[in-house]
């Protein structure tokens, strides 16, 4: 008897949850990425080949890192637009601190503490004086990227102890560290918004601002921890690509801050928040850097490339919403 | 033995009004106090100022002997307090589990065990009657559905102390009884349970005292044994007065402006025919889920296609969107105002013009003293409580915010007017008044159609009723035929026995 409603429940519950990690839009993302990826086997041998795959990879670490902390935002109805700046800020800040002497570790730590800062400067003036996160975080990305041009004189900075390098140098199995990093963070958060009480909340703030105040959560203080996070984010994104690179640019991360938000509203997140995950989040900077590796393999020139990714960006979204409304009159 | 609550003095002010001046309420274990008062008299005010919402200017809050200091939800939570606010507070996006457990989920070490929170959650629900899905997410149930969660979520909270502000402005008859059943099995427990609500049928039935406030200030007590309506009605408005419906049309039958037929839509509306005629009411009633607000809903083109005929003045018209049902001359208002009808953010008078916009905009520039008049003259005509008509509509009592819809909808001037629950949440003297001004837009030649599930109210208001039930007209009474036991009859033609007697 006991045994017997113990395994009922277990089903369902198993059944549930397979669902509910492939809530429909995730599913419609891996057919998405699916797709893309026979559609380019087909238009390009290249494309397939090992080298080209772990480039791809490679090349969506810091959009992957950054997502986590936007999907945050993006859950609450509201966006980080500094993350491109933070991230070339903190990715020079850690090399100068590097060059000044400091040890790697202490270079690391110095420079995620100044992505808190920046991260607690944002929300700041968005929760406690109430400015728009548009403008704050417009003014952060200005800031910033004008801190790193300063911080460096407008060049790149080279020289460090190859240790730094790790991320990029070191490889487990076929994939460099970064990656593997990156698949760490992005499975450990998508749980956490799951999973946890304190993320959940991001949920209750972006379904109903006003409930959510009157359920008790602090929604200042959460707001602030929220920008925090993303700086974080960017901070780590923007150390991870000096240490894969080797080098501190101050022009890093140009334009990322729109590529994310696309990814993310691909993915699944609503921009007026209480919807989201971050593995679909993820799935769209899959999809996007996918996108962006053909077009480059298949030499499609540059002027091109943002007709291409502009079509497909609005394309897929419509699809999205065409099959979202299907379901719902059929209800 | 000293009192599970006093608050004494109580005084808050906001910018331009004194919400609350100098109010003193108290209350017992086990006892069911009820708080009345018009619209905008400061009962909401009160429980936001008890449950730690606001914080009083003056005053103190003292449970079982010992002073409190709220400075947030969270510490009245604490203290336990447990509120129904009068506005839906529901996360759409989130499951019902989640709703009922709102930042409460049972955890672990951080990590929410959704095994409990669903079965906590369900525990709760089944209590008050509800039999859903925990899992559903709580956006695509209807508004009752939503209220209760609320219900179950204030109750989950294992309160000392538990407020209902107006919890049954959207339950059905079956749901209200289990809800007072739920709430004398509470009481009897020991709990002080503060309830606001402007049916007088609800308050007589349940009250143990009734407090009422009139303008910010307190106004009297009465016991269970010395309540009656007129009594409450005199401490509301300050005088004695009695309501009465008003006169009913004396024409005989005039031509019909808009004739629905064999009009179907889903499962919910089958073979509906009806026939409003000018400078008529019609009332449309029913029992919940009758199919009376899908029908408005499809002739208003809010649910697509439909089968049948609508006609106006005997010619069928094609209706497939709201903006062609506005152009034929009807209008809708919806159950659920907050969601469908106002621009909270912004002042009253831009919300009362809002359907009007061409006509206080002469050559294309709006015309601001047009609007200032327009407004003005509504907020008197439905004794709206603002300072002035500027102000945000937010920061209106609930009451308050209704009759901006109704003006807005009434400024509009539609040959046809469905309006569905028109009085929901509306005090007992600016329901009268509500009434008044219906009667007289139905004489100035147009028609009214009220959807109410208060059978009192369609029955002072109408000069016709078509009964439904289950998606189908099952007839209409007029006349000396209009009664409680006729009409009853009809309703509920197609439900069996048992469904009768719940
Ligand atoms: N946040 C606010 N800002 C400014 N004024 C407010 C605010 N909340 C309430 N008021 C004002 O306080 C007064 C009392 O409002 P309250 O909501 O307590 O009334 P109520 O008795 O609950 O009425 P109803 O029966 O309509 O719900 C009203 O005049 C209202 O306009
Ligand atoms: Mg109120």
């Amino acid at each position: 008897m006991e045994t017997k409603t113990l395994e009922a429940t277990n089903k369902t519950t198993f059944g549930e949850k397979l669902k509910k990690l492939f809530a429909v839009r995730e599913l419609f993302m891996i057919i998405l990425i699916v797709l893309a990826l026979v559609v380019l086997t087909i238009l390009s041998p290249n494309f397939l080949k090992r080298a080209n795959l772990v480039s791809v990879m490679i090349s969506l670490v810091p959009n992957a890192i950054i997502a986590i902390g936007m999907v945050m935002c993006l859950l609450e109805g509201t966006f980080d637009l500094s993350v491109g700046g933070v991230m070339a800020f903190t990715g020079t800040l850690v090399g100068v601190l590097m060059l000044k002497g400091f040890p790697i570790w202490a270079a690391i730590a110095i420079t995620l503490l100044v992505g808190v800062v920046i991260g607690l400067i944002n929300g700041f003036f968005i929760a406690k004086i109430h400015v728009h996160p548009l403008i704050v975080t417009y003014g952060m990305q200005r800031i910033t990227r004008s801190a790193a041009t300063i911080l460096t004189g407008g060049y790149s900075i080279y020289g460090f102890d190859s240790k730094f390098g790790v991320m990029g140098s070191k490889y487990i199995w076929v994939l460099p560290l970064m990656v593997w990093f990156m698949f760490l963070l992005v499975v450990v958060f998508d749980i956490l918004f799951r999973k946890t009480k304190y993320f959940r909340q991001a949920y209750y703030l972006g379904s109903n601002p006003n409930a959510a105040l009157l359920s008790g959560i602090k929604v200042d203080s959460y707001k602030i921890q929220t920008f925090t996070l993303a700086a974080v984010c960017a901070t780590i994104a923007g150390i991870v690509l000096a240490s894969r690179i080797m080098a501190g640019t101050p022009t890093a991360g140009d334009g990322i801050e729109m590529q994310v938000l696309a990814a993310g509203v691909i993915g699944g997140c609503s921009m007026s928040g209480g919807e989201g995950t971050v593995i679909g989040c993820f799935l769209g900077v899959v999809f996007l850097a996918l996108i962006s590796n053909a077009l480059t393999i298949m030499s499609v020139s540059q002027y091109w490339q943002g007709v291409v990714t502009g079509v497909i960006l609005i394309a897929a979204v419509s699809i999205d919403m065409i099959l979202k409304q299907r379901r719902s009159t059929l209800k | 033995m000293s009192k599970l609550l006093e608050m004494r003095g109580i005084t808050k002010r906001f910018p331009g009004t004194v919400a609350l001046d100098d109010v003193s309420i108290s209350l017992d274990g086990g006892e069911i106090l009820a708080l009345m008062g018009e619209n905008g008299a400061g009962k909401s005010t009160l429980m936001k100022v008890l449950s730690g919402i606001h914080q009083m200017d003056e005053g103190e809050i003292v449970i079982e002997g010992e002073q409190m200091h709220f400075s947030g939800p969270l510490d009245a939570r604490a203290k336990g307090i447990a509120i129904v606010h009068q506005e839906l507070s529901i996360f759409p996006h989130m499951t019902v589990a989640e709703n009922v457990m709102a930042n409460r989920q049972p955890s672990s070490g951080g990590f929410v065990k959704n095994a409990a929170l669903n079965e906590e959650a369900t525990k709760y629900l089944l209590e008050l009657g509800v039999n859903i899905n925990p899992r559903t997410r709580a956006g695509s149930l209807n508004t009752s559905h939503q209220q209760l969660i609320e219900i179950a979520r204030a109750i989950s909270m294992n309160p000392k102390i538990l407020i209902m502000d107006e919890p049954t402005s959207s339950l059905s008859d079956k749901e209200i009884d289990k809800l007072f059943e739920i709430l004398l099995d509470l009481k009897k427990k020991g709990l002080g349970i503060i309830y606001i609500s402007h049916k007088m049928k609800e308050i007589l039935t349940l009250a143990d005292r009734i407090t009422v406030l009139r303008d910010g200030k307190y106004s009297g007590d009465l016991a269970r044994a010395e309540a009656t309506e007129a009594e409450i009605i005199r401490l509301m408005v300050g005088r004695d007065s009695h309501f009465v419906f008003p006169p009913k049309s004396d024409a005989g039958p005039t031509k019909p402006l808009l004739s629905v037929r064999h009009l179907s839509c889903g499962d919910k509306v089958k073979d509906v025919s009806f026939e409003v005629e000018e400078g008529k009411i019609l009332g449309l009633f029913g029992l919940m889920g009758a199919g009376r607000t899908e029908s408005a809903r499809t002739i208003y083109g809010l649910e697509g296609k439909y089968g049948g005929e609508i006609e106006m003045d005997g010619k069928v018209v094609a209706i497939r969107t709201p903006g062609d049902a506005i152009k034929e001359g009807l209008a809708y208002l919806p159950e659920d105002r907050k969601q469908d009808g106002l621009f909270l953010g912004m002042p009253v008078k831009d919300n009362i013009v809002a359907n009007i916009l061409k006509k206080v905009s002469p050559n294309g520039i709006v015309n601001e003293k047009i609007i200032n008049d327009d407004a003005t003259q509504m907020v008197a005509k439905f004794q709206i409580k603002v300072p002035t008509v500027a102000t945000k509509v937010s920061s209106l009592s609930g009451g308050n915010q209704q009759k901006v819809l109704l003006a807005k909808y009434y400024k509009a001037e539609p040959r046809v007017l469905f309006i569905d629950e028109p009085t929901r949440g509306i005090d007992v003297g600016a329901k009268s008044e509500i009434h008044r001004q219906l009667r007289e837009l139905a004489n100035s030649g147009k028609a009214v159609v009220v959807i109410s599930s208060e059978l009192i109210e369609v029955m002072g208001l109408s000069d016709k009723i078509v009964v439904m039930c289950e998606g189908r007209v099952t007839g209409a009474v007029t006349g000396d035929q209009m009664n409680e036991s006729n009409i009853m009859t009809l309703a509920t033609k197609f439900l069996d026995s048992t469904a009768q007697e719940a």
